[in-house]
């Protein structure tokens, strides 16, 4: 029965990875006695292979720190887009943003200056402050609560 | 801590190994190891990279594998296999999914060049099939793939025509036999085979840098 061409191509793949296998169970002399046979150096070649396995260990540091960025990029993006919520009453609001003016005169000033007085500041607007503050960190919230504690 | 199951303790299941061990593993690889190893990726990648381009060539192959054993695609287990055993299977299956994506991604542009060519009066595959994809002509080449192989192959047994070790040998490797198993059917010793083993890839090597066929 004759063959059909496809068959030789298949032929050939199972030569190839017969061959390739047969490279893997070589001895140690064998190897370098191919090595050699080619014109090549053993110490070069095999600093060649080396080379292989560092390249792909940098690229693969650099991949896991690219993906690290983006993924801090994403927290931060998604802290900004997060509306901040200040837990606390009114008056507890007022408080912290009265201490917070007394620490920094030079905002305190500026917000007396567009309020005349800070008792006419209106509840929604103390939060409104805060909130900025915060996010500006200009103020820490916890340092706040714990300093108005005292 | 493992599990009492029947009264017996059931060993937790092994941890892959961390990025640290493997690349401790790699840098201690003996340059014989690392040596079999890439003979094996060339040897392994030939005639894919024919098929589908430099991005299936030994050295590909090397880095997808790697990379692949980095970032925990593919686990290795210290207590069942050394890394050169691992990274050697590592290869071998990346190596037959190249072949199946290749062998398939031919198909369909061959199914769709035989559509094309059905249908009286529409405009030349050469012209039509999509940028991206393989021209026509690439399927022309894809056809003399047979020829090829079998002036390759033929070209080979001539050159070793007066001996017969080595043919015997190539028909070994052609019917996908492993190195013992053509030892103990040609009676030969492992030194004997891998000498044989030497002179045969070196013509082959020869014959694919001087072009193959037809010289």
């Amino acid at each position: 029965m004759n063959k059909k061409p496809g068959d030789q191509v298949v032929n050939l793949e199972i030569m190839f990875d017969s061959i390739a296998e047969s490279f893997i169970d070589i001895s140690d002399e064998g190897i370098f006695s191919a090595i050699k046979e080619e014109g090549r150096d053993v110490t070069v070649a095999s600093a060649r292979v080396r080379d292989l396995f560092a390249k792909a260990d940098k690229k693969f540091r650099q991949k896991s720190l690219e993906e690290a960025r983006a993924l801090h990029k994403q927290h931060v993006s998604s802290l900004h887009s997060r509306p901040l919520v200040i837990q606390g009453s009114a008056a507890d609001k007022r408080k912290w943003l009265e201490f917070a003016l007394l620490q920094k005169p030079e905002m305190g000033r500026a917000l007396t200056l567009q309020h005349r007085e800070f008792s006419s500041v209106t509840d929604e607007e103390v939060d409104s402050y805060l909130r900025q503050l915060i996010e500006l960190g200009v103020i820490n919230l916890q340092e706040l609560k714990t300093d108005t504690d005292d | 801590m493992g599990k009492k199951i029947g009264g017996k303790v059931k060993p937790a299941p092994e941890a892959p190994a961390t990025v640290e061990e493997i690349r401790g593993a790699y840098v201690a690889l003996t340059p014989a190891e690392l040596l079999k190893l890439e003979k094996y990726s060339m040897w392994k990648t030939r005639g894919l990279e024919r098929m589908g381009g430099p991005e299936f060539s030994a050295d590909s192959l090397f880095g997808e594998a790697m990379m692949r054993t980095l970032d925990g695609s593919k686990n290795w287990y210290k207590s069942k296999v050394s890394f050169f055993v691992f990274f050697h299977g590592a290869m071998k299956n990346i190596a037959g999914h190249w072949h199946t994506h290749l062998k398939s991604r031919n198909a369909s542009f061959e199914a769709q060049n035989k559509r094309l060519n059905y249908r009286d009066g529409e405009p030349d595959p050469m012209d039509v099939l999509p940028a991206g994809g393989r021209s026509a002509e690439d399927v022309l080449i894809d056809a003399e793939d047979a020829a090829y192989a079998s002036d390759f192959i033929a070209q080979i047994k001539t050159k070793f025509s007066d001996d017969q070790l080595a043919l015997d040998v190539l028909d070994g490797w052609s019917a996908g036999m492993t190195p013992k198993e053509i030892q103990d059917i040609l009676g030969i010793q492992r030194r004997d085979f891998e000498t044989v083993q030497r002179r045969l890839t070196r013509a082959i090597d020869e014959t694919r840098d001087r072009g193959g066929v037809n010289e």
